[in-house]
């Protein structure tokens, strides 16, 4: 390059500052927008893995329907490759604030995985202190200092597993666990888990972990979105899973031989009670037998008393009369006995003067004693009389006496008769009570022999345990991160395709009118014996240099603003998220810049070769000037006549210039379909939600069941439901996430699903709409000839209506079952395969359990309320309300609000830069015309309008292939950003595309204001100069 | 009063600092339907007179008298108004617009005024009744300055003025187009102003006026004007 052509080139720069920047300009947009969007994934991979790294989050949890023990934790710290094992307690409890009832969880303060950080006031010390999360507090109003107090939310008592009930909130802590607010379902509460508890690891009292969380050797050092980390995590789980029998054996065997121990315990508890309970019943009754023998005994005396009494009563003047008779007789007897002695004392007298007296014969001494013998015989036997006689008489006085006694004591011996009824009383009450407590220890007994049983039955019905060896996608926060990721990835792969295209027409557009304005000095350096590659290089270096400095300026704007812009977004949903890490992308930065200077240096190498073939001779002499062609309107006269001069040659110019029209077109189309691709992606999730929730799914709840419930509590379950008045109707069915493959298909992967097989095939239409999905709505009919399945399975299986698919009905199952499709139908989230009970029948051989219930809700139902309801009848393990799912969409809907807002600037930027462009060039190009047509006397409106027509015609085309190619990049970055388990809805709204057009041409206005004053500043003298 | 009328326009350019005096006191009257050829050479103040004349540009002081009416005084809008309605402009490079045919070109003046004449009849005088579809790149020079006067015609304006009008021709149809131009000018009672460099031309006028330094530097009154076809150059 000699010193000259340096020279010109810096001056042609500066000469051409607008030019230049123009396509600086636009590759900057392509740049950032490429080197940004895309870097924008990595930035939001590597801000989630720094926050999970510092915290060290798992890399595998593992979780058993038994629990887990210390030495399944040891087993696995055994496992190659397993860097650090630690056993976790999650548990899920109520607790009451402000009336309000909150689920939260309670987790055991981790030792190094699953890091909880505090933000404020301090760590757990104590056993009844605990940190909160910020949902926590949001929900229950409580702050730090505050106490909180748990219950189960079930029969179970809280210090079955924690140490204290009572907790303290000492501060405000957060988990990388828990990325956003979505902290997943609970059997208990409302079913919705609010927020969590961090307490010290003592206060939990059991030592059965609720999981093992693991981390990876070698893990940390990889990013967590990275194939490689996903290879090195799943060997470890694979190893993992190759213990799990072992380990689930053991832990069965472990529960069972305990639950066993506990059962015979309490078996022989109950026998012995059984005994003791026996003995002390017989006992009481023995004493009870006893002291109504006593009462008869007493009872029996008492009336004998009686007796006696009352026949001494009506005896006593007998009594008396014998005394009074005694008396006299014994009177008689003593009168007797006196004269009989007075007269044996005479007769002894006499004998004894006899004796003395000889003169008294013996006869008569014979005589006299005999007669004294008899007085004294007769005395005598008068002094028997009269001793018997006196002892008759004191008998019958003692008798009578005694009698009289008896008689006086009678009010006493009465009384003594009711002191007697009362003991009756008394005895009566005793046998009662004895009754009563008779039948209530039987039935004591019974029960607990009841309990004996249904926990001999629990125990034998026990399955082995399973082990659930989950990676970090089965975190709900950690997937939607990683989904949202993705979408940001597909974006970034499609629009700066339209940046690039638009910048190479920009390019080629504004060297084109470059060259072809130098064709002269071109045709002297020519002349003048200067190489093609020195002619064509200032050419090639004034493009490349706008692109390089451009690219420059794009990949640092692009690279370091919208990777925190997008974060920033992304960090009012994933408030845990740390500091953003947005690091140079070297890779995109290059490819970015590479792309743009291809594309602008390729333009204008087109632009310069027409001009370099000919000859210096041509090139001197002023260009022809570009021949007026007559379009197709002209054709039809009736339209053609019609239109004025100003609207004739602006048809002319459009179809004049095509890389000016091109541009254009693709420039507005592209800031169409931007605006449309933004405002469409709210359409479609808004859409996804509206037809699922509002359409598609027509009750309000599910229910699951537990599938364990004898007929009765089934029926004692479904009662109470209907007892629930904001309850009105719903539909048993079974549901089990099922496993299928499309049979004839390339397609072999094996996706999973909900099958749902309802108890009344009539009744589904009622609670699930089951239509094509299409322009006219046209039910379909579930049939016993094989399924129906959702749209996104169909098209994930790879099968149409009409061909088969393998279901089985687990991971275990060994069995596929070979279906027929017979309907696709309309389903925006989740797959589902639905299938007819006789149809199930005939597969299985039985009936599938009817472990759900679809509930449809009266209008105006207060959904929560329902739910705590429902959760706490016996039998029902989980509510999920669709209400709580709407609302969690809607927030990823608003979410999506920045998305618009980018697409807007973007697309603003984009229409900017075209239409500044090609306003700048027609007018430099027409600045003669234009200059003339002043000069004839054109008002500035006149000139305005003439010169805009062009572009509010272009703008309008534009407008309408942009709603096509908007359309049709909708529907790819939909797809493309789709996930296995949603359909997003797939159609702009029109009001999107009307907020499209209007913006669109709201752009393209505000650019033609600035060329107004362009406009005016051209100087009609021009159009007096000569052709240069 | 003549028809038109200039009265010491004085126009001065500022450049950075020095002041350029591009119209120095010039004077001189126009009367209705005079062949006037402004003459003199580059850089002397003829391009100024056109300006000034055809209210492109104002005079910095001075008065220029149009059919009574002093243009001199007359804001942007009334002097867009005075060249739409009252002044007909040809050019040396014809100024046509590239994307009309002939027939359209001239209309894009036509449809400016109510008073316009019909177009293709315009079209029909200056001879190109049957090149009216045509593009400009499709006709020849001559042929494009005759539809740059049948524009300026159809407007039916109180002045003809004319830059250099044969500076891009060759010398017949150079002389072809002087001859419209003189004859419309008689038939039509014309006013006409042409502004040449080349001196030759002279002959053919009513009223020749010589601008030296920004000045008048003579005007001659021709009373015989000779006919286009007799002057040689």
């Amino acid at each position: 390059m000699t010193k000259s052509i340096k020279k010109d080139f810096g001056r042609e720069i500066k000469k051409s500052i607008s030019r230049f920047i123009s396509i600086l300009l636009i590759v900057v947009l392509g740049v950032a927008f490429f080197s940004g969007i895309r870097s924008s994934m990595p930035a939001m991979q590597n801000t989630a893995d720094a926050v999970y790294d510092k915290e060290n989050f798992m890399d595998v949890r593992v979780a058993g329907t038994l629990g887990l023990t210390e030495n399944d934790l040891e087993a696995i710290r055994e496992i190659e490759g397993v860097e650090e094992v630690e056993g976790a307690y999650t548990t899920d409890f109520l607790c009451l604030a402000n009336s309000n009832e909150i689920v939260t969880k309670v987790i055991a303060m981790p030792n190094s995985i699953n890091d909880v950080k505090v933000s404020e006031g301090r760590y757990p010390e104590k056993y009844n202190e605990c940190v909160a999360s910020k949902e926590f507090l949001e929900v229950s109003g409580y702050k730090i200092g505050d106490y909180v107090t748990l219950s189960t939310g079930t029969a179970d008592k809280v210090f079955d597993t924690l140490a204290a009930e009572i907790y303290q909130i000492v501060g405000v802590g957060s988990s990388s666990y828990f990325l956003n607010g979505d902290m997943g379902t609970s059997t208990i509460g409302d079913g919705v888990v609010d927020g969590y508890l961090v307490i010290p690891q003592e206060a939990y009292v059991t030592d059965i972990y609720t999981s093992i969380y693991i981390t990876v050797s070698g893990a940390r050092e990889l990013n967590s979105y990275s194939k490689e980390y996903t290879n090195l995590v799943d060997i470890v789980i694979e190893k993992i899973k190759l213990i799990e029998d072992k380990r689930c054996d053991i832990r069965y065997s472990e529960v069972r031989s305990q639950s066993n121990e506990m059962l015979e315990d309490a078996k022989n508890d109950y026998l012995e009670a059984e005994v003791t309970v026996q003995n002390e019943l017989s006992e009481a009754y023995q004493l009870l037998l006893e002291n109504e023998r006593k009462y008869e005994e007493e009872r029996a005396n008492w009336e004998e008393k009686l007796t006696l009494v009352e026949n001494a009563e009506a005896n006593l003047p007998l009594y008396r009369q014998q005394v009074a008779d005694g008396e006299i007789a014994l009177k008689k007897a003593k009168q007797n006995l006196e004269q009989l002695d007075a007269e044996f004392k005479k007769a002894e007298a006499q004998y004894e003067e006899y004796v003395n007296d000889p003169n008294i014969s013996e006869e008569q001494r014979r005589n006299a004693k005999d007669s004294m013998l008899l007085a004294q015989g007769m005395r005598d036997l008068s002094a028997k009389a009269f001793t018997a006689q006196e002892e008759e008489l004191n008998k019958a006085k003692k008798d009578l006496a005694d009698l009289e006694y008896a008689v006086a004591n009678k009010g006493a011996l009465i009384s003594g008769g009711e002191e007697l009824d009362k003991a009756k009383e008394e005895l009566d009450r005793g046998r009662e009570k004895y009754e009563i407590a008779k039948q209530d220890a039987e039935q004591e007994l019974k029960d607990a022999e009841t309990r004996l049983n249904e926990a001999e039955r629990e125990i034998n019905s026990m399955k082995i345990p399973v082990w659930y060896v989950l990676n970090r996608d089965a975190n709900e926060s950690y997937l939607s991160f990683k989904n949202d990721t993705q979408s940001i990835g597909a974006i970034g792969t499609v629009f700066p395709i339209i940046f690039f295209l638009v910048a190479a027409l920009v390019a080629l557009t504004t060297m084109t009118r470059m060259v072809e304005e130098q064709r002269t000095q071109i045709g002297t350096l020519k002349a003048l014996g200067y190489s093609k590659v020195t002619i064509i290089g200032k050419y090639l270096l004034y493009a490349g240099l706008a692109s390089v400095i451009g690219s420059v300026i794009g990949v640092f704007l692009g690279e370091f603003t919208i990777p925190y812009f997008i974060l920033a977004a992304y960090k009012t949903a994933y408030y845990n998220l740390g500091e953003s890490v947005v690091t140079l992308n070297v890779l995109y930065a290059v490819v970015a810049s590479l792309a743009a200077i291809i594309c602008t240096v390729g333009a204008t190498l087109f632009a310069c070769y027409k001009e370099l073939r000919a000859v210096p001779a041509q090139l001197m002499r002023p260009e022809a000037p570009k021949t007026g062609k007559r379009t197709l309107l002209e054709h039809v006269g009736f339209i053609w006549e019609r239109l004025n001069f100003g609207q004739k040659a602006a048809m002319r110019n459009l179809f004049r210039y095509k890389k000016r029209f091109f541009m254009t077109i693709f420039g507005v189309g592209g800031c169409m379909a931007l605006l449309l691709v933004g405002l469409g992606i709210r359409d479609s999730v808004s859409a996804m939600a509206n037809n699922q929730y509002g359409e598609i799914l027509k009750y309000d709840s599910v229910v699951s069941v537990d599938s364990n419930l004898t007929r009765a509590q089934r029926r004692a379950m479904l009662s109470d439901i209907s007892d629930i008045s904001d309850i009105s109707a719903y539909l048993q069915a079974n549901r089990t996430m099922v496993y299928a493959q499309g049979k004839n298909t390339t397609n072999t992967d094996e996706k999973n699903a909900y099958m749902i097989v309802p108890r009344e095939v009539e009744n589904l239409k009622d609670y699930i709409t089951i239509r094509e999905r299409g322009e006219t709505v046209e039910e379909l009919e579930l049939t016993d000839e094989g399924v129906i399945i959702t749209e996104k399975y169909a098209k994930l299986l790879g099968v149409s209506v009409g061909d088969s698919i393998f279901v089985r009905l687990s991971e275990a199952d060994a069995y596929p079952k070979e279906v027929k499709v017979t309907g696709i139908t309309e389903n925006y989230i989740f797959n589902y395969i639905y299938m007819t009970p006789t149809l199930y029948q005939s597969l299985y051989n039985v009936s599938g359990e009817l472990n759900v219930l679809l509930l449809k809700l009266e209008d105006g139902a207060n959904t929560s309320d329902v739910s705590s309801r429902l959760l706490q009848i016996t039998g029902i393990n989980s509510v999920t309300m669709n209400t709580d799912e709407v609302e969690q969409l809607n927030t990823v809907i608003n979410s999506l609000y920045f998305i618009v807002v980018i697409m807007i600037i973007a697309a603003a930027i984009l229409a900017f830069v075209v239409l500044y462009n090609l306003n700048n060039i027609n007018i430099s190009e027409r600045r003669r015309e234009l200059a003339t047509l002043k000069l004839l006397g054109f008002f500035d409106n006149e000139l305005n309008a003439y010169v805009y027509r062009e572009n509010v015609v272009l703008t309008l085309l534009g407008t309408i292939l942009g709603v096509f190619l908007g359309i049709g990049l909708h529907q790819f970055v939909m797809i493309t950003v789709e996930t296995d388990m949603y359909m997003f809805g797939r159609e702009l709204e029109p009001l999107s595309i009307a907020i499209g057009a209007v913006l669109t041409i709201i752009f393209a206005l505000a650019t033609n204001l600035i060329m107004y004053f362009k406009l005016k500043k051209i100087d009609m003298i021009e159009s007096l100069k000569s052709i240069e | 009063m003549s028809f038109i009328e200039l009265k010491d326009v004085v126009k001065t350019y500022k450049m950075g600092e020095i002041e350029i005096k591009a119209a120095d006191n010039i004077s001189f009257p126009i009367e209705k339907g005079e062949f006037v050829i402004v003459v003199g050479p580059s850089g002397a103040g003829k391009t100024t007179v056109l300006n000034i004349l055809g209210g492109m540009d104002t005079a910095t002081s001075g008065g220029i008298m149009v059919d009574g009416t002093d243009i001199g005084k007359f804001s942007e809008k009334e002097l867009t108004k005075y060249r739409r309605d009252d002044v007909g402009f040809v050019f040396q490079f014809y100024n046509l617009v590239q994307n009309l045919t002939a027939l359209e070109n001239v209309e894009l003046a036509s449809q400016m005024k109510s008073d316009a004449l019909e177009a293709e009849e315009v079209l029909a005088e200056v001879g190109l009744s049957n090149r009216l579809d045509n593009f400009p790149s499709q006709l020849s020079g001559g042929e494009q300055q005759r539809v740059s006067i049948a524009r300026a015609l159809a407007k039916n304006p109180k002045l003809l003025l004319c830059d250099e009008p044969t500076g891009a021709l060759d010398y017949i149809t150079g002389k072809s187009i002087l001859k419209l131009l003189q004859d419309t000018c008689r038939e039509k009672k014309m006013t006409v102003v042409v502004i040449t460099h080349n001196s030759a031309l002279t002959p053919m006028a009513d009223k020749i006026i010589k601008i030296k330094n920004g000045q008048v530097a003579q005007i001659l009154i021709n009373e015989n004007p000779t006919p286009v076809e007799r002057i040689e150059w």
